[in-house]
């Protein structure tokens, strides 16, 4: 299987309007699906062989309101990288999380909640990862998130001016 | 027994009635012989280990954030901050992250040269990899110092092209920043002799050693449908069997070109993720002549057009530690709109964390276990 | 006064010479820092680099006396929760059981501290066989995790290592026909006990290795996972004597190994004196042991403690028991 096949079979299966922004490079295929849809089409890829997820994560979107979440999975059958995106509300930001079906983003899930604060719905260990073991998400902040200032942060050393 | 004496037998399990069963936590790290710069807490009876966790973070720098606020150029330097001993290979996942945004291709001299550089670095970062692996089985520090002094003339070598041992810098989006300089050719070549010579002294008193065989073979063994599922990258993947190899499956720079295999091994355990990382520099010794001898001639670099052609890219590329991929995605702008780095590291670390839920490992394990996935906290915290 | 002191030690000059200077406490104090400046240099070398060199001109001689100031200048920490009492009494006298043994080895022809003569040997194991109480002692006392984990590691090591050697030193003993350790270095004045008894030789150097807790079995102070077993909480001046005690340790179970193996002070005529010659051979001898000793520390990935147990249960007890019937079968038939 290439990335256009694998992209046919995603449409015939979930329908052309489910299956959004597709895009196929050379050993890559991103597409974007309703956040309803996402675990469906999670399992429809575990079963078509995409076992090993190599990243995970999300980009904060202010404009548009959203936070994207984006799943890169690679294939150990086919050989190839899908990145499967969906965007979930940036006022009440939560997914139900994708453990069951591959464990491997665990720590990845957990990062994305702690950098971006997302909710992770089921998650077994949401504690912080990365981030210091005192620190507030009310008075910082989430870090990847697009309003979070790192200027306020005075260098250890002191400010270059 | 005075009720003085009672007291002081009884505190040392004092966390034991809070876990049960004569379970105590053992603190591994910040502060450890072999812990580095994060930490594992190990749940053990005192012999049997029942569970890992490690903690990362200790050494997060908000990379990610950072690189929010550079241009492509800028970025290269809080990257190298990654992996210092492996910066060239970290830098090539970037760097073909945004050579695919622009739609650059770079010129095939320096595709060549990245290629050397690349190996000669994966070569020091195996070396010193195997160094500490040597040392967490136990051994007095001979295999670590033996090891680092072969080091030296790989690093003599990167500067002596770069101007500097260890952070280069010398990949940019489009290219490399100079040439080889003259005689260079030469003076590669003849370490590459003298590597191999050493090579054969450590298979002879240090790799097929039978106390190094007795302490890592069978150690944390991480069959192969696991390492898949729990995402394992780089030689311990490939010691699970999984014929992957960024540089084979998703050719970057010169590896098209050149005649190379992927070093497998079926075990799984300790001991052949260390032989995999061992037979990879014979591999890379290979390689680095192959190179050198096609090298063509030609410009090093090209400029990057204004505007990107892309909106996001995501590229892989394989470091010492395994791979690592970049997930850019950009607004037009000469800054990444964000940037999600997937180091090795980072997912080792979660392989470390489950295999004790699949096999007994013993506390004399832990070290060798950890140091054959060969990884690094400031890889894993970004 | 003065007199008095100056008349005890011209009437009892001989006593007062081996405790006191050779082969007593200067001795051992000379011969330790000797030990541990020969180790450094000589596994540096084995490490492609130099060790010491900058303080005393010559090969940093002087670095060992720097470390040993810098030491005792150090802050002695006592850990809150340790048992005070018990954490500072086994460090000191840490060093005093093999001390106390060495004073049995004979350095020539009747010349022992403590020239006792019969049940020597036994008597030799049996103080030998304090030194790992002393050890857990050490690791319980500081209440750590990782001391407490070393201490009982000693225990299991124990087991492993002692049997066999026992057992070993038995063999020699029926052999010689005899327990004292000065009788058998007499014994050995044309065939050493090595080649009799090298299947013992062979148990005895192996279990060596466990009984004075370096590199293949330095199991209980494992630096890779445990720190640095019992004697992580030790600073200071009671570091350097739990190290002192350490390399006594070696030294004791060295020169046994020479008594019992190696025809003890016995050697080609260098000096005309017996006791001098003695000593010269002896030291030789030492020099050489240590030599390998540090060899095969440099060359080994430590044992996990069950494989050092099953190596002592499943081979080198059976290979001791073999030697004492190859030994009883032998004497019977009258060889």
């Amino acid at each position: 299987m290439n990335p256009q096949e694998l992209l046919n079979q995603l449409k015939e299966r979930f329908g052309e309007e489910n299956i959004q922004e597709a895009r196929v490079e050379n050993k890559r295929l991103f597409f974007k699906v309703p956040y309803e849809k996402a675990h469906e089409v999670a399992l429809f890829l575990k079963e078509n062989g995409f076992d090993m997820p190599i990243t995970m994560g999300g980009t904060d979107f202010p404009k548009k309101n959203v936070i994207e979440i984006f799943y890169g999975i690679w294939s150990s059958v086919h050989d190839f990288v899908v990145m499967m995106k969906f965007d979930i509300s940036r006022e009440e930001p939560k997914f139900k999380t994708f453990i069951e079906i591959w464990p491997g983003v665990h720590n990845f899930e957990r990062e994305t909640w702690e950098l971006l604060g997302v909710e992770v719905e089921g998650h077994p260990r949401l504690k912080l990862l990365l981030l210091p073991d005192d620190w507030s998400f009310e008075e910082e902040g989430y870090p990847l998130r697009k309003d979070f200032n790192p200027s306020r942060y005075k260098r250890p050393w002191g400010d270059e001016e | 027994m005075s009720h003085d004496m009672h007291r002081y037998l009884t505190d040392p399990f004092q966390e034991i009635t809070e876990l049960g069963d004569g379970l105590f936590r053992l603190n591994i790290g910040p502060q450890h012989p072999i812990s580095g710069q994060g930490r594992f807490l190990v749940i053990t009876d005192g012999e049997i280990v029942y569970d890992i966790e490690v903690d990362i973070g200790y050494s997060h720098r908000g990379i990610e954030k950072i690189l929010e606020y550079k241009n492509y150029v800028q970025a290269v330097v809080p990257l190298e901050r990654m992996v210092m001993l492996d910066t060239s290979n970290i830098l090539m996942g970037f760097v073909r992250a945004v050579e695919d945004l622009y739609g650059v291709e770079p010129p095939p001299r320096a595709k060549y040269i990245r290629t050397i550089i690349n190996e000669l670095n994966r070569i020091s970062s195996h070396l010193y990899a195997l160094g500490l692996f040597a040392e967490s089985a136990g051994w007095n520090p001979a295999i670590f110092i033996w090891t680092t002094a072969d080091r030296e003339p790989i690093l003599d070598l990167l500067e002596m092209i770069t101007g500097a041992r260890w952070s280069h810098s010398f990949f940019i989006p489009g290219g490399v920043r100079a040439d080889l300089p003259r005689g260079i050719k030469e003076r590669i070549l003849n370490t590459m002799d003298y590597l191999e010579k050493r090579f054969e002294v450590y298979e002879d008193a240090w790799i097929y050693n039978e106390t190094f065989r007795l302490r890592t073979e069978g150690v944390g063994v991480l069959p192969r449908d696991k390492a898949i599922e729990w995402g394992a990258a780089g030689p311990s993947l490939r010691a699970s069997g999984v014929a992957y190899d960024t540089r084979k499956n998703e050719p970057y720079s010169a590896y098209p070109e050149l005649d190379f295999k992927i070093v497998t091994h079926t075990a799984g355990d300790s001991y052949a993720r260390g032989w995999v990382r061992f037979e990879e520099m014979k591999v890379s010794v290979d390689i680095i002549r192959q190179a050198i001898e096609n090298m063509p001639e030609g410009p090093v670099k090209k400029t990057l057009p204004p505007r990107p052609v892309k909106q996001e890219a995501l590229a892989r590329a394989e470091t010492g530690r395994g791979e690592i991929n970049f997930y850019i995605y950009t607004e037009g702008r000469d800054k990444p709109y964000r940037v999600k780095i997937s180091p090795a590291s980072f997912r080792n670390f979660f392989v470390i964390e489950q295999l004790p839920k699949i096999q007994e490992i013993k506390l004399a394990d832990v070290p060798p276990m950890i140091y054959s996935f060969d990884p690094w906290f400031l890889d894993a915290d970004r | 006064m003065l007199d008095w002191i100056l008349e005890f030690v011209k009437t009892n000059f001989q006593p007062l010479f081996r405790i006191i200077i050779f082969p007593g406490l200067t001795f051992l104090f000379v011969f330790t820092i000797f030990a541990v400046w020969f180790q450094r240099k000589y596994l540096a070398r084995l490490m492609m680099r130099m060790g010491p060199v900058h303080a005393g001109k010559v090969l940093g001689w002087l670095q060992l006396v720097a470390d040993a100031l810098k030491l005792i200048a150090k802050e002695i920490i006592l850990p809150k929760y340790a048992y005070k009492k018990l954490f500072l009494f086994s460090a000191i006298t840490l060093p005093v059981i093999p001390a106390a043994a060495i004073a049995l080895i004979p350095f020539g022809p009747n010349f022992a501290i403590f020239n006792l003569p019969g049940y020597t040997a036994p008597l030799f194991l049996g103080i030998m066989s304090l030194y790992p109480i002393f050890i857990i002692l050490m690791g319980w006392s500081s209440n750590n995790k990782f001391t407490l984990i070393g201490a009982f590691r000693t225990i299991y090591l124990d087991v492993a290592g002692e049997i066999p050697i026992f057992l070993a030193v038995l063999g020699v003993m029926l052999w010689a026909g005899t327990y004292d350790l000065q009788t058998i270095v007499e014994m050995q004045k044309n065939m050493w006990f090595v080649i009799p008894q090298f299947l013992g030789f062979i148990v005895f150097f192996i279990s060596y290795f466990a009984m004075i807790e370096k590199a293949p079995m330095d199991i209980p102070e494992a630096e890779t996972e445990l720190v640095f077993g019992y004697r992580t909480e030790y600073t200071g001046a009671l570091f350097l004597d739990t190290m002192m005690g350490d390399y006594v340790n070696v030294l004791a179970w060295s020169l046994l190994m020479i008594t019992l193996y190696f025809g003890g002070y016995h050697g080609p005529q260098v000096f005309p004196d017996p006791i001098l010659n003695g000593a010269f051979w002896i030291l030789i001898k030492l020099i050489i042991i240590l030599t390998i000793t540090f060899t095969v520390i440099i060359s080994y990935a430590r044992l996990r403690i069950d494989q050092a147990i099953r190596l002592g249960w499943y081979y080198l007890i059976p290979l001791a028991l073999a030697n004492i019937v190859l030994t009883v079968i032998l004497k019977s038939l009258g060889v």
